[in-house]
């Protein structure tokens, strides 16, 4: 109750210091529109065009018209990672996941594109590359992940030109592309993947069997080598399952205790060693490095020890800073996974409680959801799904959910691969294209 | 619509506290007295909470069950002006038709649903009920506890 008093009395104080435009150290502060006194419209800024930030924007300003609600991204157009794996098979084209920002503007966001450089949590102010500052009343981070370059000796930024991560949707994933083009039939495609938590659960797994269906109709002796820090994966039986169904052999899975964990990296010769010295040479070499919250959520302190963010499970809001909520990847939301559907029902939980919160409402009760669909080939795709609720400050998962069974007939199989397009269309439809 | 100006009376406040933890608490009491498969360790609160023993009618506000509702747009699509190929429209359906569709699927794991079944199984036949009408009418109104108080 005193959460919800303060939250109240947090609302009011904000409303009237949201009423002057100020000036920072010579900066200027931008502000969307001028607030009249007694109908001041509390200003929302929410850094990240992706899952968890371009559902808040929106969100937003469709539960609370009033407020004003700028979101920051750099990129005038957002490719998604999900379906990142399907471009990499030539089943999707690389415009078919990109979206733009217009639909956005229409429902009223202000959109900027700028970087996001520094955070006073304290002042209430958003530094921008672009020189403007912006204060904010509730501050929203989205800011996905951002890879540990010191984790994986011989793997850094130079590295990652010649062994693409591909684990951010854009140029690193058009040169993971290009690199499997220019690879001669016969080669080998290796994998080098982390131990959890990392975004996207079973991203690699789907993107080995994308990688397969792309050999088996250009380079059909070629081979995929998987290197995994890890004995146990997301949907690992179902990926095992339909990797063997549709390509036979061309997939090797080495986990952790079959020496699978790579220890040290060499970009230039395509090489990795693994932990008891075994050295794998690739023709194309993907490397997918243990990750953190994105560099933002570090600025604005609001990121542990473990370089993740703690968050209610009630609201999303920052454990470590007032008025600051963090969604997505960045968090650490388990048993929630780091997913783009579960990114996006925290973006409406937050935006519910932001709008309840400016406008002296009661608070929703939380309630999140998952569905991670992955493609094993065409019509052949598998799920996960969970239903998430607060409970006692944890998150936890409502009986039910889990994975596509095992045994089950084709029909069930091809249905999935047409429920994940769906998905795709639907969620970008939800967030950014309408 | 104004922000709010001025500061709600604690009464009002009590009021809001006791509905969102009536709302939440028996539900999940219900659901894991209901679902035999639970494991004790997923739902702490019904175990442990003082209201655990007795399952009173959730009372569930417009504003929770828009939140539940707004999963569903991921595949279903935001609204009806925007369908999507393969997946059925559920804003404007008949509330009956609604209801009986989700506990089918919670009930009789109908098989080439794929997820809906696994998706369907701790929600209870309150917040079903309060999502059809939520649907049926268009995503703007839900027959719940807030209306009756």
């Amino acid at each position: 109750m005193s959460h919800r008093n303060m939250n109240r009395r947090q609302a009011i104080t904000t409303l009237g210091a949201a009423s002057s435009v100020l000036a920072l150290q010579g900066t200027t502060l931008a502000r969307p529109a001028p607030a009249r006194a007694g109908a001041a419209s509390a200003h929302v800024v929410v850094v990240g065009g992706g899952f968890g930030g371009a559902t808040a924007a929106r969100y937003l300003r469709e539960y609370a018209p009033q407020l004003n609600v700028t979101l920051v991204e750099p990129e005038k157009r957002f490719h998604t990672c999900p379906f990142s794996n399907l471009y990499l098979a030539d089943l999707r084209s690389w415009d078919s996941i990109g979206h733009g920002f217009d639909g956005l503007r229409k429902a009223g966001v202000t959109v900027v594109h700028a970087r996001a450089e520094d955070v006073n949590t304290r002042a209430r102010t958003l530094k921008l590359s672009d020189g403007n500052t912006l204060r904010w009343d509730r501050l929203v981070l989205s800011p996905g992940v951002d890879m540990r370059w010191d984790a994986l000796p011989g793997y850094d930024e130079q590295a990652a030109q010649l062994a693409p991560h591909a684990w951010k949707a854009g140029p690193q994933t058009q040169l993971l592309y290009r690199q499997m083009r220019a690879m001669k039939d016969g080669g080998t495609f290796v994998m080098v993947i982390p131990e959890n938590p990392f975004r996207c659960p079973p991203g690699p797994y789907e993107r080995a069997a994308m990688v397969a269906h792309y050999f088996r109709q250009h380079k059909p002796r070629s081979k995929i080598l998987l290197l995994d820090a890890k004995d146990n994966f997301s949907k690992k039986a179902l990926f095992q399952q339909g990797w063997k169904a549709r390509y036979g052999d061309m997939i090797e899975w080495v986990g952790q205790s079959d020496d699978g964990q790579i220890q040290r990296v060499d970009a230039r010769k395509r090489e990795v060693e693994s932990l008891f010295g075994t050295v794998h040479r690739a023709d194309v070499l993907n490397v997918i490095p243990p990750q953190k919250a994105g560099f933002i959520a570090e600025r604005a302190g609001v990121t542990d020890a473990s370089g993740w963010v703690p968050v209610r499970a009630e609201s999303f809001e920052s454990r470590q800073a007032p008025n600051v909520f963090v969604l997505g990847d960045a968090t650490i939301a388990a048993p929630m996974p780091k997913s783009g559907f579960a990114a996006n029902t925290q973006g409406k939980l937050a935006a519910a409680v932001i709008a309840a919160d400016l406008t002296g409402q009661p608070r929703p009760a939380a309630a999140y959801a998952n569905t991670c669909y992955s493609l094993i080939g065409p019509g052949y795709g598998i799920s996960v799904a969970g239903v998430y609720r607060a409970q006692e400050g944890q998150i936890v998962e409502l009986p039910g959910g889990g994975v596509s069974p095992l045994e089950t007939e084709a029909a069930f199989r091809e249905a999935e691969a047409r429920y994940g397009t769906a998905w795709y269309a639907a969620i970008s439809a939800d967030i950014w294209d309408r | 619509m104004p922000i709010t100006a001025s500061p709600p009376s604690l009464a009002a406040l009590a009021g809001h506290v006791g509905l969102a933890c009536l709302c939440l608490m028996p539900a999940h009491a219900a659901v894991a007295q209901t679902a035999a498969s639970a494991p004790v360790s997923s739902a702490p609160a019904a175990t442990t909470g003082p209201q655990s023993d007795k399952p009173a009618a959730p009372r569930l506000s417009a504003t929770d069950i828009r939140q539940m509702a707004a999963t569903c747009a991921n595949c279903h699509g935001p609204d009806a002006d925007h369908p999507v190929d393969d997946m059925p429209v559920l804003h404007g359906q008949p509330v009956e038709h609604l209801a009986r569709r989700m506990r089918a699927f919670r009930d009789e794991r109908s098989s080439l649903a794929t997820v809906m079944p696994r998706l369907m199984q701790g929600i209870d036949d309150a917040e079903i009920d309060a999502l059809a009408d939520w649907f049926a009418s268009g995503g703007r109104k839900a027959k719940t506890g807030e209306q009756t108080r």
